[in-house]
């Protein structure tokens, strides 16, 4: 039966931690509970929330999982994009406003915001982004359309100009 | 899409999920008889062939000898014939237990996948035991979430009881939709299927196993004799295992057995989700209804479809705005049931053993004819006078000629392609040019047969719940039915075999058929069923019509046209066939006058016109019978027993035909 385990100290970024707390307390609030053990997975190896989904073979067939992984995963991400510049996939097709805002905020601080003379189109383009990394982790399209905007939400809460 | 509306489920009809899972034993059973045959060829098949050939005497093993050569062979070979049976049933008894213990192990593998459990909290718990009160459950399964990981709610029994184990993301659905999750779950309990499901992912490592038995055993006894050649070419001693033809059509049966179990096991699990789902809406169908229009639908491939294990979420709406959709008749469940069995009869039959003393050899074919025929009527005998009452309901046509026709030919190609084949098609008992013109329309008249008794059934049932006791006396009529089939088509092939020809063949076999005390009872239940539910029936002057003047153009011919002298034996045999024509006449006007629909009132009325036949013959030669009372017994059962086979062609040709009222 179940038996509560010690986490191990969580060596996740602050930001992803900050924003992925946020998001479950406004979204999912029910997946309050997981997050510390979340958490400390992602510190210790974020490659570990994409592990394969239980699909119950003699299973109902509805998706029910939980979204907090996916999200940690996708925050995780794209905050090791930004602190190693090394981007890919959907990161890589982002303009260089968009890609400066999440070097910004996620990176070392040394990446130049250039945000051009449009900012809403960036947080769409970021939007656009999150809603991508989301349902490539697995979330469903809904739950992902929704999420990425509490995501951006808590960016823009984060954007102070320099 | 419009949002359909979910109807209350139909009480009394039987479900379509429990007949597959004996679809499902019966193909483990298949292949442990397969490989428990495969097991004592590789250890003791030597011995078994130096004994057969000292019986033999040195005659040709596929000559057909006269009866004493016969039965002094039969003594002979009893012994090791046993023995040989002896490991065949062992096989699948092996397997079959296999299967029983991987069901109830790998349960508790998915529940260690699914760790951390955690219990569910009071108020889940307290959902669950409404769930469980509303769809008549004695006892609430307990509740649990799994770890973060799972992503669906399954249900599994363990040695503690019931367990609903539950995805976490639960929690963030609407109160209305986490109860008609668990009422899908508490429908699973109800349906009684928790372990018996398991049964459709055990049969893999159940039946992998069996298949590799045989090539195992054969190669690993070359690698003991010759253990050297192992370590000096290995890859010469592969290469002489796999390059020759036992192997490649062993494959390639072994794939396509493989095919067919991922097919019936995937329909066992989609049509259990729909049942369900449908006694889950019972009880409140807007929760059910809401989560599923939330699920993406993707198209599939026909292929992906057929593999599926979940029925995707636009079928399943669909199905909840129209239930009787799951119980109509559909090709691919008929073709699906037909292969399995089809497949399993030749191993069957292989697996008897030759053994006078209990008559199982003059038997054996009999006996799987009885094994085959209670399969066909429980898997698709019952589906069809559901499927029968469904019809009724809804009006729409029940597909019998798509259906039967599609038992037919899958059932050639599960003969065609069994297990225990050679390489050679076309040699065997049962995939033979003869047999397989024989057995498949037998299978699919049968089928026809018993699919229009059913929709004369359903036109007076329709809308009464059925009994239980009612359900089990269909499950016997269809037995009588197929097993009725399989035995003529069989009998007919060993007397073609044995004639040297058709016709001469096909001449003997109405003799051999006219003897039949089981063909002349089921034509009587079928008589006194028609009889029943024969709806619109005609005046007394047609009727007279329609049995006197066939019977007696039959007499008429009989004994003015045949006047020739000739023994006793076929003078009887001229009766025999005066008694079938009177009977065929009378069911091929009614065929011709009102279509398919004409089966089941000819089987009022041709009883009567062979009784006839029959009751002249025998007055007339009263004076001259030793035995009267015995006489009249004989042509008693030869006057229902000859419309058998008329019945089986006569249900093929009404498959041609359109239903006229």
């Amino acid at each position: 039966m179940f038996r509560p385990r010690r986490a191990t100290p969580a060596r996740t970024d602050p930001l992803v931690a900050a924003i992925a707390t946020e998001v479950v307390t406004a979204a999912y609030p029910d997946e309050l509970d997981l997050l510390p053990e979340l958490l400390a997975t992602a510190g210790r190896d974020p490659r570990r929330l994409r592990a394969r989904r239980l699909r119950a073979p003699v299973g109902m067939g509805v998706d029910l999982a939980v979204a907090t992984p996916v999200l940690l995963s996708a925050l995780s991400f794209v905050a090791a994009a930004a602190a190693t510049s090394l981007v890919d996939g959907a990161m890589s097709r982002l303009s260089s406003a968009a890609y400066g805002k999440v070097a910004k905020l996620f990176g070392s601080g040394e990446a130049a915001d250039t945000a051009g003379p449009d900012p809403e189109a960036v947080w769409q383009e970021l939007t656009a982004l999150w809603v991508t990394l989301l349902i490539e982790r697995g979330m469903r399209a809904d739950l992902a359309a929704a999420t990425a905007v509490q995501i951006v939400a808590a960016m823009r809460r984060r954007d102070r100009p320099a | 899409m419009a949002a359909p509306t979910a109807a209350p489920p139909r009480p009394g009809l039987p479900s379509p999920a429990v007949a597959r899972y004996g679809a499902i034993l019966l193909l483990l059973a298949a292949a442990g008889l397969f490989a428990g045959q495969g097991v004592y060829n590789a250890t003791r098949g030597p011995r078994w062939l130096a004994v057969v050939q000292s019986c033999a005497a040195g005659r040709p093993l596929d000559v057909v000898p006269d009866v004493a050569t016969g039965a002094a062979y039969l003594r002979c070979v009893s012994a090791v014939e046993q023995e040989r049976a002896g490991f065949t049933f062992a096989g699948a008894l092996a397997v079959l237990l296999l299967g029983a213990v991987l069901m109830l192990v790998l349960p508790h593998g998915l529940l260690w996948r699914a760790r951390p459990l955690r219990p569910a909290g009071a108020e889940i718990a307290g959902r669950v035991a409404e769930a469980a009160l509303r769809l008549g459950l004695r006892r609430p399964p307990a509740a649990l979430f799994g770890g973060w990981r799972l992503q669906e709610p399954f249900t599994v029994r363990t040695l503690r009881g019931i367990r609903v184990i539950l995805p976490r993301g639960l929690r963030r659905l609407p109160p209305e939709q986490i109860d008609a999750i668990l009422r899908h779950e508490a429908a699973h309990v109800r349906a009684g299927d928790v372990t018996l499901v398991w049964l459709t992912r055990g049969m893999w490592w159940a039946l992998i196993p069996a298949l590799l038995t045989p090539p195992f055993l054969i190669n690993g006894r070359i690698v003991l004799a010759h253990p050297a050649v192992l370590a000096e070419a290995p890859l010469e001693l592969l290469k002489a295992m796999v390059s020759g033809p036992y192997y490649w059509n062993y494959s390639v049966r072994s794939l396509l057995l493989l095919a067919v179990a991922t097919t019936v096991a995937a329909a066992v699990l989609r049509s259990r989700e729909h049942e369900a789902d449908l006694a889950a809406a019972a009880g409140g169908r807007t929760g059910l209804l809401e989560l599923l229009r939330d699920e993406p639908s993707p198209r599939r491939t026909w292929w992906r479809r057929l593999r599926a294990i979940h029925p995707s979420a636009r079928r399943r709406l669909a199905a909840l705005g129209d239930p009787d959709r799951t119980m109509e008749l559909r090709p691919l469940d008929a073709a699906a049931a037909a292969v399995l069995i089809a497949m399993m009869t030749p191993v069957l039959h292989l697996a008897l053993p030759a053994n006078p003393a209990n008559g199982l050899l003059a038997r054996s074919t009999h006996l799987t004819g009885v094994v085959s025929g209670i399969l066909f009527a429980l898997v698709w005998g019952t589906a069809q006078w559901r499927a029968a009452l469904v019809a009724e309901r809804t009006g729409r046509p029940m597909r019998l000629r798509a259906t039967s026709t599609a038992l037919a030919a899958a059932t050639a190609a599960g003969l065609l392609t069994h297990i225990s084949g050679g390489p050679t098609l076309g040699l065997g008992a049962f995939d033979n040019p003869t047999m397989l013109a024989l057995l498949p329309p037998s299978v699919g008249a049968a089928a026809a047969a018993s699919g229009l008794l059913a929709r004369a059934w359903a036109r007076g049932a329709a809308g009464a719940p059925v009994a239980g006791a009612t359900w089990a006396g269909i499950a016997v009529l269809n037995t009588l039915m197929f097993s009725g089939a399989l035995w003529i088509s069989c009998d007919t092939f060993a007397l073609v075999q044995s004639a040297g020809g058709w016709v001469a063949g096909v001449r003997g076999s109405l003799g051999y058929y006219a003897t039949h005390q089981i063909g002349a009872g089921t034509v009587v239940a079928l008589w006194v069923l028609a009889l029943r539910w024969a709806r619109d029936r005609s005046g007394p002057s047609r009727v007279a019509f329609l049995v006197i003047v066939p019977a007696a153009a039959a007499l008429a011919a009989r004994w003015l046209v045949f006047t020739d002298p000739t023994d006793q034996l076929n003078a009887l045999h001229r009766d025999f066939w005066a008694m079938t024509a009177a009977g065929g006449a009378v069911v091929a006007v009614l065929l011709a006058r009102r279509g398919a629909a004409g089966l089941v009132p000819a089987m009022t009325l041709a009883p009567a016109a062979t009784l006839l036949v029959a009751a002249t013959i025998w007055l007339r030669y009263l004076p001259a019978w030793n035995y009267p009372g015995a006489a009249a017994g004989h042509y008693l059962t030869a006057a229902f027993a000859v419309l058998a086979p008329v019945y089986l062609l006569a249900a093929l040709v009404a498959l041609l035909l359109p239903a006229r009222r």
